[in-house]
């Protein structure tokens, strides 16, 4: 992978000039007749556009130049805007088919790899901060669908690879996908069914759908194919060893002290409460003969040996659940699992709890005897079938309203009987293209991008909901969340785009729970026995220790000394970690709690992925105010000499000072930045991320772009203008070694607008700099960022 | 109980307002929720006259105990290290953890009763929060959420729902309705409201900047004139009427005095619930402070005083600024949690999560002081009189802010929906 910039001021310029035969970019190189031609499909995708608003009577929207253009490009493939650079590198260009060779070379950059992350992160719902035990499973995700993108792997092969998606979550990310609804599959069929087919099925998942032609019954059919995937069910051969031989000892335990192996094993009061209050209870007597003070008798034996049990094992069970703590989700498997109706079905094709053999709702049906491979393979093969009536027609027009900013049938995820389509030729022929391109969904996108009714200028008109659009330019959109965010970074940070802080910590995590796995579970069954005991004692170890300090806190509690306590509380913690440090030593054999992720690459597949740590100054920053510490490595600062006209020594000590000042803003300004794709995601509650609608993950394509007030106050008066025009950001260096007021004034227009300021603008920051100095700079900049230009995409 | 007669004339026309004037959300974005009134329509209950017209609701994250606070039972083996204290009410007592809540039990209904069957901390905590089983298909809204559709803002200035706390993930906020009835979240009360202030500059220096940015926009707002970009235009006059109106200063603490400050606890919770009582006389509908760390599966002993020393503090000295201020009558406090603990003590002399009973506390708001309703048998262990489900709980916190139990709102997916998910108010908790 190539980062952009660096692409753009080098690559680009040279393949412009020389590389004509690169720049035809259709088909695959070297195939001769036959090929897949880009140009042709763009104009006949125009041709069917124009012949449909023809037939509204309608008018296509005048073609756009080309610094609307370089911009929109940019922000719809790359997810941010041009930097000066770019934009100037595109506009120097003598190369008639310039546009088609941007749009090439963008769709393979670094740039797109991210904004087409977040794409699918809100249409996948990948959330990495889905709690205790899964962290490491969505970062095998996201690593995971980040390298399908980069790769970019087909769109069937890639659906078919979640659906299918089985092991451990080091060797297929993909498990992911059932990790994310661990405990919830009949929604995950739901979402399933509802992202990939276009079908809302939710509904009947409790009745037949009041609206769409589906049962219950066709629900609990669909559901059957997927029941078995379980995301929870990592089991081990050791730990059901162990398990085995606390069981024995319990059974010792209770024929020693009960002297009947038979005499149930009873816990507790409340146990003992539901034999003898249970419609059996004078079966049990019967049984044992005894009458009711005899088993009460004997059952209060039976308790004590649970107790005596219960006493004996409790480190080792202690033990147990610590060790297990990292691996609760590390694997998806496909187990046996009959799903049944709810107890309450109220159709008359079946009853209540009946067990449901899977059945698909439409298209080809699926004959379970007659497979070769498993049940979840045989549905995800009946899913990305190319003779599936939505599969493909859904991801077409997904991609369409990608690129347009509305579907060709909307909701994009609602077929129905029902469903209005504004142009049929053109969905049809979507489809076949889909399908000739054998879902090569950067080929597809790149015959949009190439069209005419793309390059137009975008609609002005007022959209009406549930009113059919017809395309006579794309849609005038606001820039989602991250485009915003992407924008600023990559203005302010140097080649934003292949710059990744968080992967080498994601390996890592991943890697460590495999070390963990292999340090536990490549035990033999003895070593594996011998060790958790081991664990355990010197669990028990720690326990009077504990008991101490919890008496003396008692004590220090009565006696109100509110510091003691504390202290004493601080005592107990450590003793808590000193329980954790011996699992890590003993049972993890000291893994490390940082491990180095790199042999995963390889292991996952992912050879080609660039981790994109850089060289340069280490910067950690603490926790702000709800934004995590990211650790980011920024180029070393080029510090500059005071002017050379600078003779008085304070002048120059103040000049000197203010520089380093500059620099430490910068610093702690830039240190939690990086595109938003390589940040924690979704971030956090009160993130500007989340303040310009980016999604919380939770259900499916549930960003925002909708105003609100937080928005406004964080562009009016957040940190981003000083982030931009600090003089060691990369747009604020520009802007601080520019040449004459002028040049600085059109540079702010090129970074923030992509466009040069016309007669009247030019005047009034003229006249801006001619009252204020250098400080106008800032202002200018501060203006542009709040305008709606700036923000919304034409 | 006080009853009035609702047209759906009347509820459609609150409802709109509650939509047009937005802090969060600008523009008139439509109304894509189709609702059905049908007041009375099953529970044969209409909405309250005089009902609370704020909520603050406190949440202890993490599952509080209930043995060691409001569902004692001393001499039993269960009970443990903790203690049982005399209120100033004759027939309750409490833990000796909440001695300043005991001075003040007179203004609690404390119900001993919950009782649900979510055992894991998510689940329950969403539970609570909406009524509904967590799924991957829907999130549903808060109670913040759902007074703010039915019964709009009272000041437009501010958000019609905060929420105060540092957890990352929340359940309870504006669900699937429109992105403008998403509370505004707060993580450091003692922070203000983010990027209310000028930042380096003069207000001169704003003004003019303003001019600059709307003459630089000129001929894009003349070509593109259209809602989405005019709600934009609209939003910067709301943030710029925001930043210099007067109630911003309800965010700031730092106007209280130190005695008051104090008087709440030097804690995140505690200037939270100062906050959130600043907020509430500043007319924000609901108010959510969140307090973690109850998950307390070892060493209950050790880290419940130390939990219960900041809860009592901070909550006792807001009720007894609500009612010095007039605000408890129309101020439905809620104190609640996902779930209870063991009764039984583990081997870590800890206690696990227990969703089958559980307490929580209601004040304020019309809310009948000094009563405790339900009750745990000997160990707290089973519910044995007036069991109360969280639907029904919800329906009581609903009940008492008015709002219509039984109006069905649709989300987009069209799936029907009501406040408290069929739930029963507890009528006996109300004055």
């Amino acid at each position: 992978m190539k980062p952009l910039s660096v692409l753009s001021a080098v690559t680009l310029g040279f393949s412009l000039a020389a590389s004509p035969l690169a720049a035809e970019s259709g088909g695959k190189p070297g195939k001769g007749k036959g090929e897949f031609n880009v140009s042709k499909a763009s104009a006949e995708v125009d041709r069917l556009v124009e012949a449909m608003l023809e037939k509204q009577g309608a008018k296509p929207n005048p073609d756009i130049d080309d610094a609307t253009f370089v911009r929109r490009v940019y922000l719809d493939v790359a997810g941010r805007v041009p930097t000066i650079e770019e934009a100037e590198n595109f506009h120097g260009s003598t190369y008639q088919r310039k546009r088609q060779q941007l749009i090439t070379d963008l769709l393979e950059s670094d740039g797109q790899m991210s904004h087409s992350y977040n794409f699918w992160a809100d249409v996948l719902r990948i959330n990495s901060g889905l709690g205790v035990g899964a962290t490491q499973a969505e970062a095998a995700y996201q690593l995971w669908v980040k390298e399908a993108i980069d790769s970019n792997m087909p769109y069937d092969k890639f659906v078919r690879e979640m659906i299918s998606a089985r092991g451990m979550i080091w060797e297929n990310g993909a498990v992911g996908y059932y990790i994310r609804d661990r405990g919830m599959p009949l929604d995950n069929m739901s979402n399933t069914v509802r992202v990939f087919l276009g079908t809302r099925l939710e509904c009947a998942q409790c009745h037949n759908h009041p609206f769409d032609k589906w049962t219950q019954m066709d629900y609990y059919e669909m559901a059957a194919f997927s029941y078995g995937m379980d995301a929870r069910g990592y089991d081990s051969p050791n730990r059901q060893a162990l398990n085995k031989v606390l069981k024995e000892d319990r059974n010792a335990l209770h024929l020693k002290m009960v002297g009947n192996a038979k005499f149930p094993q009873i816990r507790n009061q409340d146990e003992l409460k539901r034999y003898t209050e249970g419609e059996k209870y004078q079966t049990y007597l019967d049984r044992f003969k005894m009458n009711d003070d005899q088993f009460r008798a004997l059952a209060k034996k039976s308790i004590a040996a649970y107790e005596a049990y219960d006493h004996q094992s409790r480190g080792t069970n202690n033990a147990l659940n610590e060790i297990y703590n990292p691996l609760r989700y590390v694997k998806t498997a496909e187990v046996e699992k009959t799903l049944k109706l709810p107890h309450d079905y109220q159709y008359d094709d079946a009853k209540p709890n009946e067990a449901i053999t899977a059945r698909t709702m439409f298209g080809k049906e699926i004959d379970l005897e007659n497979i070769d491979d498993s049940t979840i393979e045989a549905y995800a093969d009946w899913m990305v079938s190319k003779e599936n009536p939505t599969f493909t027609r859904v991801i077409a027009n997904r991609l369409w309203k990608r690129v347009f900013g509305h579907g060709v049938f909307e909701p994009i995820d609602e077929l129905t009987e029902q469903t209005r389509i504004s142009n049929p030729e053109l969905l049809t022929y979507l489809e076949g293209m889909m399908k000739t391109l054998n879902y090569d969904m950067r080929k597809y996108q790149e015959v949009l991008y190439n069209t005419k009714t793309y390059q137009r200028a975008a609609n002005s008109g007022e959209m009406t909901m549930g009113e059919d659009y017809f395309f006579a330019g794309p849609l005038l959109r606001r820039m989602s969340a991250e485009q915003i965010w992407d924008s600023i970074v990559a203005l302010a940070l140097p080649e934003a785009d292949g710059y990744r802080p968080r992967v080498a910590d994601q390996l890592g995590t991943v890697e460590r729970v495999r070390l963990i796995y292999k340090a536990v579970e490549g035990r033999s069954e003895e070593e594996f026995i011998a060790m958790v005991k081991e664990i355990g004692e010197a669990y028990e170890t720690i326990r009077p220790r504990e008991e101490k300090v919890r008496k003396e806190s008692a004590k220090a509690l009565e006696a109100g000394d509110k510091e003691r306590v504390a202290k004493l509380r601080t005592e107990l913690n450590g003793l808590r970690n000193e329980a954790r440090k011996i699992v890590e030593e003993i049972g993890y054999k000291n893994v490390g709690r940082k491990v180095d992720g790199g042999e995963l690459l390889a292991a996952m597949g992912m050879t080609e992925m660039e981790v994109g740590m850089r060289d340069g100054e280490a910067v950690m920053t603490g926790e702000g105010s709800g934004e995590r510490a990211v650790l980011t490595k920024l180029p070393k600062p080029e510090f500059t000499d005071p002017p050379a006209g600078m003779k008085d020594k304070k002048e120059r000590k103040a000049w000197v000072d203010r520089q380093r000042q500059d620099h430490r803003t910068y610093t702690s300004l830039v240190s939690q930045m990086a595109r938003a794709s390589e940040l924690e995601s979704p971030a956090r509650r009160g993130h500007f991320l989340r303040e310009f609608g980016q999604s919380d993950r939770e259900v499916i394509e549930n960003s925002a772009n909708s105003a609100s007030v937080p928005q406004a106050l964080n562009l009016m008066n957040g940190s981003m203008v000083e982030a931009l025009t600090n003089r060691f950001a990369v747009f604020g260096n520009r802007i601080h070694t520019a040449g004459d007021p002028d040049e600085k004034i059109r540079m702010i227009f090129q970074a923030m607008l992509t466009r040069e300021p016309n007669e009247r603008e030019m005047n009034l920051a003229r006249a801006e700099v001619e009252s204020r100095g250098d400080d106008a700079y800032p202002a200018i900049v501060w203006a542009l960022l709040n305008t709606r230009q700036f923000i919304f995409i034409q | 109980m006080k009853t009035a007669f609702k047209s759906d004339e009347w509820s459609r026309r609150r409802f709109m307002e509650g939509t047009a004037k937005t802090f969060l959300g600008v523009g008139a974005l439509g109304l894509t929720t189709r609702s059905h009134a049908a007041a009375g329509a099953n529970l044969g209950l209409a909405e309250r006259v005089g009902a609370a017209k704020h909520v603050i609701y406190l949440y202890m994250n993490g599952g509080m105990t209930h043995l060691d606070t409001f569902d004692t039972k001393p001499g039993h083996e269960n009970q443990g290290e903790t203690r049982t204290i005399d209120t100033n009410v004759d027939d309750i007592k409490l833990s000796s953890l909440l001695p300043s809540l005991a001075a003040q039990a007179d203004k609690l209904a404390v119900m001993r009763s919950l009782t649900s069957t979510a055992g894991a901390h998510d689940q329950g905590n969403y539970l609570m929060h909406t009524s509904y089983d967590q799924g991957a298909t829907i999130r549903h809204p808060g109670i913040g959420a759902w007074s703010l559709k039915f019964k709009g803002r009272l000041n437009p200035n501010l958000p019609g729902s905060v929420f105060i706390g540092g957890d990352s993930r929340i359940n309870g906020g504006g669900g699937f309705f429109e992105p403008q009835y998403e509370p505004l979240t707060i993580s450091d009360p003692q922070a203000g409201l983010k990027n209310s202030k000028l930042r380096g500059m003069k207000k001169d220096d704003f003004d003019q900047r303003l001019v600059l940015a709307s003459e630089f926009d000129a001929d894009f707002n003349a070509r593109y004139n259209v809602k989405q970009v005019r709600a934009y235009t609209q939003m910067y006059d709301d943030a710029v009427r925001i930043m210099q109106s007067r109630d911003l200063a309800a965010f700031d603490l730092s106007s209280e005095d130190k005695i008051t400050r104090e008087r709440y606890g030097d804690n995140a919770f505690g200037q939270g619930c100062l906050l959130a009582r600043r907020l509430i006389e500043h007319d924000v509908r609901a108010v959510e402070v969140s307090y973690g760390g109850w998950d307390m599966h070892n060493n209950v002993f050790v880290a419940a005083p130390e939990r219960c020393g900041v809860l009592d503090q901070a909550m006792a000295a807001l009720l007894a600024d609500l009612e010095r201020r007039g605000k408890l009558e129309d101020t439905l406090v809620v104190l609640t949690t996902e779930f209870g603990r063991t009764p039984r003590i583990n081997q870590n002399e800890g206690r696990d999560h227990y969703p089958k009973a559980f307490s929580s506390v209601l004040a304020g708001g019309g809310i009948k002081g000094g009563i405790a309703y339900g009750k745990t048998d000997e160990g707290a262990e089973n519910v044995i009189e007036n069991p109360v489900k969280i639907p029904d709980f919800n329906a009581t916190i609903a009940h008492a802010l008015g709002l219509p139990l039984d109006q069905v709102l649709y989300s987009p997916s069209k799936r029907p929906f009501t406040v408290a998910h069929k739930g029963k108010p507890v009528l006996d908790v109300f004055a």
